[in-house]
Formats: C-alpha cells, structure tokens, sequence
C-alpha cells in the first residue's frame, strides 16, 4: 500500500514540475549555501590564521543569517506551491481518498522533497565548499592553503535544519488539508475575486512610515545615533514597504480610476483595473521583492565598498606606521621624551629600517559633559550619550610643533581654545576652574579627533591650550604621550619593526617611568582589516546571492501564478473583441509597471538610506564618500543587469501560459 | 436585403499529422435578412460551434465563403480583424464572459472603450441601453455580486451597446434558471423589434420557439428550416419539438441498414 502513496507522490512532483523544479533547485541551493557557511566557519585551518578571530564572528553571523533566511523562504516557496495544488487535492478527495491517505502522499512527497534537496545540496556543498573557501581566503589576504575536507558537523547541521524546515511544512499541508473541504480544495485557486477596497488608514500609515524612516536617516546626527536608529529606520521603511505596495498602490489606482477622462483609455482601462487585481494578489511579492533587493543592494555596496576602501580607512585610523601611546603621571620634560623616541629610532636601527617621520605630543584627554562654557566630567549615570564631548589639553608648544602654527602670548593661568562647534566666550570654565580665554582658534585640519565632525554628531571637541607644562600638570590627570613615527620597508619588515619596538619600549619601562603603553602597527591592522572587512565582502556577496536567488524565485512564481489568472481574462477579452497586439500591449505595460516599481522603489530606499549608511561606514573608518557612491552604482547597476535577464526569462514562461 | 450570407461554406479539420480528416461543416448554405431573428438548432457535434467560430471570424472556412452586408470575412486581413469584430459583431455566450474585475458598468463599456470613444459618448450611450435591460440599479456592482440572468442582462447590454450588425448568441440560455431564461428571451425579442438582427445557436426549443426562423442542421449542412409564419410561440414549440423527432428518427431509419 505505501508503494502507491509513494508511486502517487513521485508521480504529483513530476506533474507538478513547473511549480517542484524551481522548488527542488532553491532547497538544493539552500542546502548548498547553508552547508559552505557552516564548513568555512568550523574550519580549523581558518582559525589558526591571523585576523581569524574577526572573520570568525562575522561567518557565525552568516550562519545563523542564511539558516534564518533559508527556512522563510522554503516556507514561502511551499505555500505558493499548496495554493496551487488545492485544486488537485480536491480532486484526489472527491475521487474517493480520504485525508489521511493525502496526508500520506504529501507525507512521501516532502520526503522525496528532503532527500533530494538535503542530498543535492550536501553533494554540491561539498565539492563547491574548497572553491568557496580559497574564494575567502582570497579576499581577506590569509595565504595559507586550505585542504579539502568534509565538514561533519556541518553535513549533519544542515540534514537537522532541513529537516526541521520540511516538517514543519509538511505540518502546514497538513493543517491546510485537514481544514479544507472538497468543494472549496476544488476550487482553491480561484474563490470570487473581490475589488480591494482602499484602506485609507493603512495607506496613510504607510506613507508615514516611510517618511519617517527617511527623515531619520537623512537627519541622523552622529555616528551614536545612526547605529542606534539604524534599526528603527529599517524597521519603519520595511513596514511603510508593505504597507507601500498592500495599501498605497490601491488607493492610487481607485485615485486614477476615478478620473474618468484617464481611466476610459484602452491603454488604461485594462491595465489600471488589471494592476489593482494584481495588487491584491502580489503585493507581498512585490513588496518581498523590494525588500530582498535593498536588503541585496544595501549589503553588497557597503562590503565591496568596505573592501575596495580597506587601505583608505587604514590611513584614516593609523596615519602613521607605529602609533605609540604612552600614559604617565607626569609631565615628560624634554629628556624622557627624547629618550622614549630613541627607542624607536633604535630599534628601527637594528632593524634595518629608516625612520622617516616622526611626531610627538603630549595631552590629557577627558570625556566630558559640556554646558555652554562650563565644561565637567561625564557622568555615565546621569547624563545622556548624546550630550558628551571630548576635552583635550595640550601645551602651546606641543600644539604649534604639531599644528605648525604660532601662537601668540599665553599669561599664566590663560588658555586658548579650539572648538569644533565653534567658541566665542570670554572664560571657559573647566572642572569648576574659571579660565580666562586668550584667543579662540581655528581648528586645524589634521589634529587628532578633527574627523569627529558630523561623525559624531552634537558631540563636540574642545582643545585647551595652556601655556607650558606646569600649567598641564596642575590638571592631575593621566597624561598621554603620543609618539608616531614613519618607516620604510615591506610589510613583513614593518611587522617585525612593530615587535622590536614593542621589545625596546617594554624594556625601559622601568627606566621612564610609563603607567602602560599601547602600540599600534598599520602593517598588523592591515591584516585586521582585511580580515574583517575581506570577511564582510565574502558574507555581503553570499548573502547577496542567497537573497538574488530567493527573489529571483519569487519572481518566477509570481509570474507563473499571474500568468494562469490572467489567461482566463484575456481569453474573455480577445473574444470581446481585442486584437492580439492590444491585448500584448496592455500586458506589458503591466509586466513593465511590475518589473520597475519594486526595483525604482529599492533604488530610492537606498538613496535615503545614503546618509546613515555613511556614517555607519564611518564606523569602520571609512570616509569615501566618492568610493561610497561609485560603489554603490555600480552594484545597482549590475543588480539592475541581472533582475531584468530574470525578468525577461520568466516573462517568456508567462506569455507562454497566457497564450 | 440580407445582412449576412453563407454560402457553399465547408470546413475540414485535419489532425496534425494529416492522418484523420472531420468534415465540421460541408456545403452550408443560408442568409440572414437585416432584422431577423434566427435560431439555429442542432445536436452536438452538428457543427454548430465551428459555424459560429466562422461566423465570428474566429475560424477561417476551408470552402465557401461568409459576406456580412457583402463584406467576405475571409479576406479580411488579421490586423483589422479585432476592429471589425468589435465594430461590426456583438457577442452573448452562454458562460457569460464577464470580467470579474470591471463593474457591470465597465464590462458593458469595454468595446467603446476599445473603440476609442469619449467619456461623454459612454455616458450617453449606456443609460437608455442600462433602463431597457433593467440592470441600471447594478452598475456599480460586480459580476461575482449578481445573479447568472443579471450577468447575461449584462453581457447582452455589451453586445448592443456597439449597435452592430449582427449579434451572436452561443446558447444564451444554457446557464440560466427558467425565469431569468424568460427574462432575456423577453429582452432578445424587444431588441429585435427595435430592428437589431440576432443569430442564436442554441439546444433549447423554448429559446429556439421565439425566433422568427428555425435552421436545423445535421453533419454539416442545413437540414431543414422552419419559419414563424403567424404562429404564437407555443404552437411554434410544437412544431420544432416535431421536427427534432423527426430528424432523430430520421437519423435512426438511416443508420439502421
């Protein structure tokens, strides 16, 4: 008896294979996709690489991203499926089967279904899974080989997954059988299409949202604030998407319906009457659609930019070679100074290496809570992120060596201030302390923090100049010497530069009398940076491609499922009296108006989307904007390339139901 | 005059490989007179659907040739083949054809609107034809709203909202309950008296009893035809229903050697 069921399932997925083809080829992917993530991220080889510990985070992200991702989508898949079916499950009903043997065959066909998918996708997995990993290794600079291996946990992952997707879908069928009668299994998929009313409320909802989520983004003020509303303006744009495509198109359509003197046109009577139909139906393709491509659009431009931008946001956090910071309870005189900065010339020397550049100062940095020109220390407790600002204090020495500047005369007790929000009082009141202003300057382009503007918002930098050394240490505070220095040499003499200083200063510690000292090498944060930012691009373009397929696949159900409700239609309208030509042209106005809303809607979310995700990149200490834009461009572009050959593939498999 | 004639028209139906030949309709010949009321009866597989199809340009003949008001459909080139259709041809068919998301109003429209016409036209044109079909309360509602005589009222009001020629009615009736089948036979007469000319093919012998001439045909040709003359509907019912068993009987005595 079950050789039936079975023989009656494998029969149904061939019947069926317009719908189960595309279905099988997204689970075999799927499968796939899951399964490489899963491989790259438990492999060993990756782990014993430099700048592993970054990429690791960012591939256990991508695991659980493509896991999540992978099940909505083989859920979406099945029920468009189903709904497809209801007629032929009715059929089986009114032929005598009752709903325990359906459920059986349904039962045999999501085994077959899982079988092959898991099967494929392990297979293909397996033998794409080295390809995948040199591609990784690639982008993020980790030379050393990766032998071919089969990744248990990951085979045995995946096969639980899946498993737990397909039962839980089959639970679905199962509900949607049980609860179905025959007559209304029978007709499934066509039950009386009501006109869809305008649900004015939900429109104007969703033209709020999006609105909303548009000014936040494009009035975002600071680099705090966009990651902390980044989430919210996704939120309020995917929301006002949906309610976009589910409420707003109708009500405009009943708006251009209403105008008689338009609606009354050939070229509109059909279309506008036929898009509100479609609307009803398709919105949430559509809108799943739109959202997929920001979401593909969003990730691919900001990693490719992210990766093309490593050395331009490397030069942004390190601008020099070796950034040395020293923290002292004294003020350094100009002997502990310059026998710090002998270290690093001796070492340089041992080395081989030349230092070319060299620049020091010493500051004292606080985080504070400005209120006009009274300036205290912030207070995690009380006071809000937003209000913090950044208070250095410098010598006027240090500031004219490191500015280049002359200042004028600073009277003991006076300090000059530099402001990026601009100054313009006569006393500053620091910590309780009144000082006097001396003069109030422009802040120079290259001084440490300058980047900060727009960065970070209201939060403002303050540099006090005081006039000599004595007058910093009457601050009592920790005091911070910086030392860059610049060197020749390749990037492996770099690195090894990097130890031998690092050896050299530990070495006088006691001697110079530093608390602690941080050093940092741009040759070392390179491979940080590629790894991290190498990592990003590799999930950015796997996401991008799992997220491509899913709306490809989306597309082609649509297209297939509007093609078989409008066959009927444009039947009764070639009877009517419609040529062959009008009735092509109307449906490719509508197939047009279709293929270009999600996407023109996608391109304009991401234009909006432009100033937060900015300074989000600003984050990872990227500030091309050019790069950022051209980045962008191009991804639409080829994004553009590809949705519209999908476009026109499944267009050919619509005319081909319509006629 | 006559409005539409049929002459020698026969159509032969090759499978694909040219293997069976069907003869659909062989030497068919009649005419319609401009005003007239005619129903056409027959049995399945008479013949009667590939006549409409040609009639409707739908389907070309394989002989003959069909001239409506002296133009031959056959020479009409496909491009102007819609247009002419739509101008010249109004249609009623059994399942209705309505399109379930125009109102009634917009269903009734839709040829005017292939046709080009101006809002103010519509507008004018629909009302009178709306009040004599009784649908003027409905407009605004959907096919899927109303009842099947409510949608047949509908699809007649489609037909001659164009005033064509010649209207064609494929079993108008096939779908409908008895009252709603009096209503529209009811409506086909009074449209007919204001002069619009109405080809009917149709099973029913109630429908068929309120033309002004019965064509009978059989394997393709015309068989018989009978005419109003002074007789009231029921009397002609019983002399179609005669004349269907006759033409069974018929076809039994020949088959029966």
């Amino acid at each position: 008896m079950n050789h039936l069921y079975y023989r009656l399932a494998v029969t149904n997925l061939k019947n069926n294979r317009q719908f189960y083809l595309p279905y099988l080829l997204a689970g075999i992917v799927s499968a796939m996709m899951f399964y490489i993530m899963r491989a790259v991220q438990g492999n060993d080889s990756i782990d014993q690489m430099r700048g592993a510990s970054a990429l690791k985070i960012v591939l256990i992200m991508g695991v659980v991203i493509v896991g999540a991702c992978v099940c909505i989508f083989l859920f979406y898949t099945n029920s468009f499926v189903m709904k497809r079916r209801k007629k032929e499950l009715g059929v089986y009903n009114i032929l005598g089967m009752e709903k325990r043997h359906i459920a059986k065959v349904l039962a045999w066909e999501a085994v077959i279904l899982y079988a092959v998918s898991v099967g494929g996708g392990l297979a293909c997995g397996i033998v794409f899974n080295k390809l995948v990993t040199m591609f990784l290794c690639k982008l993020t600079g980790l030379s050393e080989s990766i032998p071919f291996y089969v990744s248990g946990w990951g085979c045995l992952q995946t096969a639980e997954l899946f498993a737990a997707a397909y039962a839980a879908m089959l639970l679905y069928n199962f509900i949607q059988v049980k609860l179905a009668n025959p007559i209304a299994l029978l007709h499934g998929n066509n039950v009386g299409e009501r006109e869809p009313k305008t649900k004015w409320i939900s429109a104007v909802i969703g033209i709020a949202c999006i609105v909303a989520g548009y000014y936040l983004a494009v009035h975002v003020n600071g680099i705090l604030e966009a990651v902390n509303m980044f989430f919210a303006a996704v939120v309020l744009v995917i929301v006002g998407t949906y309610e976009l495509f589910l409420s707003v198109s109708i009500a405009v359509l009943k708006l251009l319906k209403r105008n008689k003197t338009y609606y009354y046109k050939t070229s509109h009577f059909i279309t506008v009457s036929g898009m509100m139909y479609r609307m009803k139906r398709n919105a949430v393709g559509l809108a799943n659609i739109c959202v997929l491509s920001t979401m593909v659009l969003v990730i691919v431009s900001t990693t490719v930019c992210l990766y093309a931008g490593v050395e331009d946001s490397l030069q942004n956090s390190y601008p020099e070679e070796i950034d040395a910071t020293f923290y002292l309870n004294d003020v350094p005189d100009d002997a502990d100074r310059k026998y710090l900065l002998q270290q690093f010339v001796e070492a340089a020397e041992k080395q081989n290496r030349k230092v070319t550049e060299v620049s020091e100062y010493a500051n004292i940095v606080y985080v504070t809570h400005n209120v006009g020109n009274e300036i205290a220390l912030f207070d995690n407790e009380s006071d809000h992120f937003t209000e913090m600002g950044m208070l250095y204090v410098m010598t006027k020495k240090d500031y004219e060596k490191y500015t280049g500047q002359v200042l004028g005369e600073i009277a003991d007790g006076n300090v000059m201030v530099t402001s990026l929000a601009g100054f313009a009082e006569d006393v500053i009141k620091v910590f309780g302390k009144e000082y006097p202003v001396a003069g109030v300057l422009d802040m120079p382009e290259d001084i440490p923090d300058r980047e900060m503007e727009g960065l970070m918002g209201d939060i403002n930098v303050i540099y006090l100049i005081v006039a000599d050394d004595s007058a910093l240490k009457d601050f009592d505070a920790e005091i911070q010497y910086h030392v860059g220095v610049e060197t020749d040499g390749t990037q492996e003499e770099r690195k090894l530069y990097a130890s031998a200083v690092r050896e050299a200063v530990e070495a006088v510690r006691a001697q110079s009398g530093f608390n602690s000292c941080l050093i940092y090498s741009r040759a070392e944060q390179w491979e940080e940076y590629m790894g991290m930012n190498g990592g990003f691009l590799f999930l950015g373009l796997f996401l991008g491609i799992l997220f491509l397929m899913i709306t490809v696949l989306i597309i082609y159900y649509k297209q297939i499922s509007e093609g078989f409700e409008d066959r009927e239609r444009f039947a009764i309208l070639t009877k009517v009296g419609m040529s062959h030509d009008m009735v092509k042209a109307a449906i490719n106005a509508q197939v047009r108006t279709v293929f270009f809303l999600p996407i023109t809607v996608a391109v304009i979310h991401l234009v909006m989307a432009f100033p937060m995700l900015k300074l989000m990149l600003m984050l990872f200490g990227l500030a091309n904007n050019s790069l950022f834009v051209a980045c962008l461009a191009v991804t639409a572009a080829v994004f553009a390339v590809i949705y519209f050959i999908v476009f026109k593939l499944t267009s050919r498999s619509y005319y081909n139901i319509v006629y | 005059m006559s409005i539409l004639e049929v002459r020698n028209v026969s159509k032969v139906y090759t499978t694909r490989f040219g293997s069976a030949r069907v003869q659909a309709l062989s030497n068919m010949n009649f005419s319609v007179e401009e005003g007239e009321y005619v129903a056409i009866m027959g049995e399945s597989g008479s013949g009667k659907t590939t006549l409409l199809n040609i009639l409707a340009a739908l389907d070309k003949p394989t002989g003959g040739e069909v001239l409506l008001n002296g133009r031959d459909l056959t020479e009409i080139r496909e491009k102007e083949l819609s247009a002419f259709r739509r101008d010249n041809l109004g249609f009623v068919f059994q399942d209705f054809n309505l399109l379930d998301n125009f109102s009634l109003k917009d269903n009734i429209l839709l040829p005017l609107v292939l046709q080009g016409k101006s809002v103010a036209q519509m507008e004018q044109l629909i009302d009178p034809i709306a009040a004599r079909l009784g649908i003027q309360q409905l407009l605004a509602k959907y096919p899927y709203e109303v009842s099947g005589g409510q949608k047949q009222r509908t699809a007649v009001a489609r037909a001659i909202i164009t005033s064509p020629q010649l209207i064609l009615a494929d079993e108008p009736t096939g779908a409908l309950d008895s009252k709603a089948t009096a209503a529209l036979l009811k409506v086909f007469r009074e449209i007919n008296s204001d002069g619009q000319t109405i080809l009917m093919v149709t099973h029913s012998t109630d429908a068929a009893s309120h033309a002004d001439r019965i064509l009978f045909i059989k394997d393709g040709e015309v068989f018989h035809q009978l005419y109003r003359g002074n007789m009231t509907n029921e009397q002609l019912y019983v002399k179609i229903s005669d004349t269907l068993t006759m033409l069974t009987q018929k076809a039994v005595k020949v088959e029966a050697p």
